[in-house]
């Protein structure tokens, strides 16, 4: 081989660009089955028999943001991928003219896009509202580790085991689904395990999920600016015991929770 | 190649760069250990990403890699090589070999041991770690760290000195501005968006994206990886065969 020789940069130059273009074309060659979007109620209703949580895109034609994820995110073979096994898929037009207000005050739309997902009991989730680029997103999408306070029952049958066990109740009402996750660490300590094993039957309840809002306006909670929500207990006859305003401060303050809780039971 | 390849390896560690690694393991330590006691649960892929991927690799790729060719050509090592049996050929395998060798040490002693001694050790939290997800992210991290490596040889044959490393880091600035720039304002053009995936060779990187989401087999990322990989050794040998070393040295 003389030193002027470039055979082997020939050789490369000629496989990496055959890689390259395969790279191209496979990124960006049409996806072979484009997702399949259903209507609200029909998506659920599918949910609730598959067992498989919904993922709700809601939108607006006019939306920038939206038309950016449509373009730049959604076709992604991993989000479509992810999308297609996990979900069900369900797609809402905030603006329109039919049902559109209806949808957006039942899912506490204030921006485009929101994404939500629901549980396939029909339960909120967890939301993001606005443009998500992609590795981001498909974290959000395939996080699935075990979110316990979201197994715990509904309010009707939480009172009744209450009054069979004679114990009291603990609602938990969090603002929004973006808390569950926060406050899910937070009673998953192991303190307040303990308390709540010995002492309650909890539940929980989200503000923005519309099936929750009438009780959690029947048990008087009101919505508090800079305040995760909060936390009631309640006697088998619904008598309110105490409750105490849970905030983001309070996940990093060993204990706090326990203590309030160990007060309210304690009275 | 054996003995070129010993020297050169010794060329690549004076005493003053066995603090390199030693310093990266010292930095790596703090971080895991500040990380595990902030976090619920210590997650080793991903401090595999924000230890190597995004503090040692690029850090030790530029420390080893600064001046690769250019200043073996400037204080005459090159010329010196050539009046031995020794082809341009042979001496870029052997110093890519060097380099990437004397990477490999950085980044293990680096990044690698601290994130394992640091999960055995001295976190209290719980431990999430799936071997074939560490397994994959470490080979695709040292596939990144290799392109890196090629990519500043190939440079360092036509910049001087730093210049190779300083080029580097303008064109992952430029590419990242202009990406999020063709991402928020021209969304609409298709082929813009295509564009903006290819502006920097970052193929094994977003590789790393779908591994970490469990997606399946990136093919589309591998093969950009790979593809970026085989051009930049491609003009790195190119730019070896056409660079004028010293008349009369060969």
């Amino acid at each position: 081989m003389n030193q002027r020789d470039t055979t082997y940069a020939k050789w490369l130059a000629i496989v990496g660009g055959i890689l390259l273009m395969v790279a191209a074309v496979m990124e960006y060659w049409p996806a072979g089955n484009s997702l399949e979007w259903l209507g609200i109620e029909e998506a659920k209703a599918l949910a609730a028999s598959q067992k498989k949580p919904v993922f709700v895109d809601v939108y607006a034609e006019w939306c920038g943001p939206c038309k950016n994820m449509d373009k730049t995110v959604f076709p992604d073979d991993s989000v479509q991928l992810i999308l297609k096994t996990r979900y069900v898929l369900a797609k809402i037009n905030g603006d329109d003219p039919v049902d559109g207000d209806t949808l957006r005050k039942q899912f506490h739309i204030k921006a485009y896009p929101t994404y939500i997902v629901l549980t396939p009991t029909g339960r909120e989730r967890k939301r993001h509202v606005g443009f998500y680029p992609k590795s981001p997103f498909i974290q959000w999408l395939v996080d699935s580790t075990g979110v316990p306070i979201l197994q715990w029952q509904e309010l009707d049958k939480v009172m009744m085991e209450a009054s069979l066990q004679k114990r009291r109740v603990m609602v938990l009402v969090l603002n929004s689904s973006q808390e569950i996750e926060s406050a899910n660490s937070m009673f998953e300590e192991q303190k307040v395990g303990e308390i709540i094993g010995k002492h309650l039957v909890p539940t929980l309840l989200v503000r923005s999920n519309s099936t929750d809002r009438t009780t959690i306006e029947q048990l008087g909670s009101s919505y508090m600016a800079g305040a995760m929500g909060e936390v009631i207990v309640l006697e088998g006859d619904r008598k309110e015991v105490g409750r105490f305003r849970l905030d983001s401060q309070m996940e990093f303050s060993n204990g706090a929770v326990a203590n309030k809780l160990a007060e309210l039971v304690a009275k | 190649m054996r003995k070129l390849f010993l020297v050169e390896l010794q060329r690549q560690w004076p005493i003053a760069a066995f603090f390199v690694p030693v310093a990266f393991a010292g930095l790596s330590f703090l971080m895991a250990i500040a990380t595990g006691r902030m976090q619920r649960q210590y997650n080793v892929a991903q401090q595999a990403i924000m230890l190597g991927l995004n503090f040692v690799l690029p850090m030790a790729s530029a420390i080893f890699a600064v001046g690769a060719v250019s200043n073996d050509v400037k204080d005459g090592w090159l010329r010196t090589l050539l009046i031995r049996p020794i082809t341009r050929q042979h001496y870029l395998v052997v110093k890519l070999a060097a380099v990437y060798s004397s990477f490999l040490i950085a980044v293990i002693i680096g990044a690698i041991l601290p994130n394992v001694v640091t999960a055995i050790f001295f976190v209290k939290t719980p431990v999430q770690f799936d071997l074939a997800q560490v397994l994959y992210i470490h080979a695709l991290m040292l596939l990144q760290g290799f392109l890196y490596v090629v990519i500043l040889v190939f440079l360092s044959c036509w910049l001087p000195g730093v210049f190779n490393v300083i080029a580097l880091g303008l064109w992952a600035i430029l590419a990242s501005s202009i990406s999020s720039f063709i991402q928020y304002v021209h969304w609409m053009d298709k082929w813009l968006v295509i564009l903006k995936d290819y502006l920097f060779p970052s193929g094994f990187w977003n590789s790393i994206d779908a591994i970490m989401g469990k997606t399946g087999t990136p093919f589309a990322e591998l093969a950009w990886g790979f593809g970026a990989l085989a051009i930049f050794l491609a003009l790195a040998f190119w730019s070896i065969a056409v660079i004028q070393v010293d008349k009369g040295s060969e």
